[in-house]
């Protein structure tokens, strides 16, 4: 099959050492993300080591139901992102804008759920720089948070240092997602306007090894946060 | 001279020649909810040393999502090396820092 190739640049042998560049120039990006996420991973490592009991205990109180939704939604929304690539080679708009708005639209419930759970920390007195933190009385319990800890011998700063990574790890992801999102939704345009031709394909693949990239971090960042304790309930 | 700007030209291209598979794509999918269904009701049956088990799924998952749907299985060698490095410098970044943390309680100079 041949097809006239209105991607190809003029310093580039033929189409694919093209493509092949536009994946390796994502790959070198993800690489940059790799170890920016991993120092961060890292550091909550070392005070994890640090103070395990303490750090269970927190992790125990976080949304695991809300953590398991969303790890199904991001998983899903990769699925179609690789299934958007196809669409896009085969030239089949129609299931290239529906996977693209679906990534979209599961990317966009995933930050919506995130939202719930961030107003769901604060109504629970977790969020570690505000007044609140501590002070909140949850339902079957008989005192504030910060006298539980204390009767359970976790340490408040400790948990103040957890609920810390919690929000900036999940905030950072949260922010990478919401660039992906943006992303999407322009590939979704030019879908649209009938500019992403099967020989631009690519767009789609780099794009989709982004999303694949923030879901990956989601897998490790889920059960490090989350289930970093034991849990004996699911609930919102 | 070189030309600048895109080439017009009538040439042999097939887009889908690397096209995925589908029912690949999905048993990948399959695979990935399965480990996240472990991997949180192992959180429930409370046992220790639980988050390497943790670890080692989601590792498993994401060696998955890179083979597969990031497409590192037919790459060339370029881009497993870029992958690669940012793995080894990772490990390099994990290795100091706790090799530091983790011996502090042996005592010092």
């Amino acid at each position: 099959m041949s097809a006239s190739v209105g991607a190809l640049r003029h310093h580039f042998e033929d189409i694919e050492q093209q493509r092949g560049a536009e994946r390796l120039g994502m790959w070198m990006f993800l690489a940059t993300e790799i170890l920016f996420f991993g120092g961060a991973f890292l550091a909550y490592t070392v005070y994890r080591l640090m103070y395990p009991k303490d750090f269970a205990a927190i992790s125990g109180q976080l949304n695991v139901l809300i953590a398991g939704i969303n790890t199904v939604l991001l998983l899903t929304s990769s699925l179609t992102m690789t299934l958007a690539i196809r669409a896009a080679q085969y030239g089949h708009n129609g299931p290239l804008r529906f996977y693209l708005g679906v990534s979209i639209l599961l990317g966009s419930a995933f930050m919506g759920f995130k939202a719930y759970e961030y107003a769901q920390d604060y109504h629970e007195g977790l969020v570690p720089w505000t007044s609140n933190f501590g002070q909140e009385t949850l339902h079957g319990d008989s005192q504030p948070l910060i006298k539980k800890w204390e009767a359970d011998g976790v340490a408040p700063q400790r948990v103040r240092l957890f609920m810390s990574f919690y929000f900036i790890l999940t905030g950072i992801h949260g922010v990478h997602l919401v660039v992906g999102i943006g992303v999407i939704s322009y590939l979704w345009v030019r879908a649209y306007l009938k500019t992403l031709t099967p020989d631009k394909y690519v767009a789609v693949e780099v794009t989709s090894l982004y999303w694949h990239l923030v879901d990956a971090i989601w897998l490790f960042l889920m059960p490090l946060l989350y289930l970093a304790g034991p849990h004996h309930s699911l609930h919102f | 001279m070189a030309s600048h700007g895109t080439h017009e030209t009538d040439i042999h291209d097939d887009p889908t020649a690397h096209a995925d598979n589908p029912a690949m794509v999905f048993a990948v999918y399959v695979v990935l909810l399965i480990g996240a269904i472990v991997t949180i009701a192992i959180s429930f049956a409370h046992m220790e040393g639980a988050i390497y088990l943790h670890m080692l799924i989601s590792t498993i998952q994401v060696c998955i999502v890179g083979y597969y749907w990031m497409h590192l299985k037919r790459s060339d060698a370029l881009t497993w090396l870029t992958a690669g490095t940012a793995f080894f410098f990772m490990l390099i970044l994990f290795a100091l820092p706790l090799g530091d943390y983790l011996t502090r309680q042996l005592g010092g100079l």
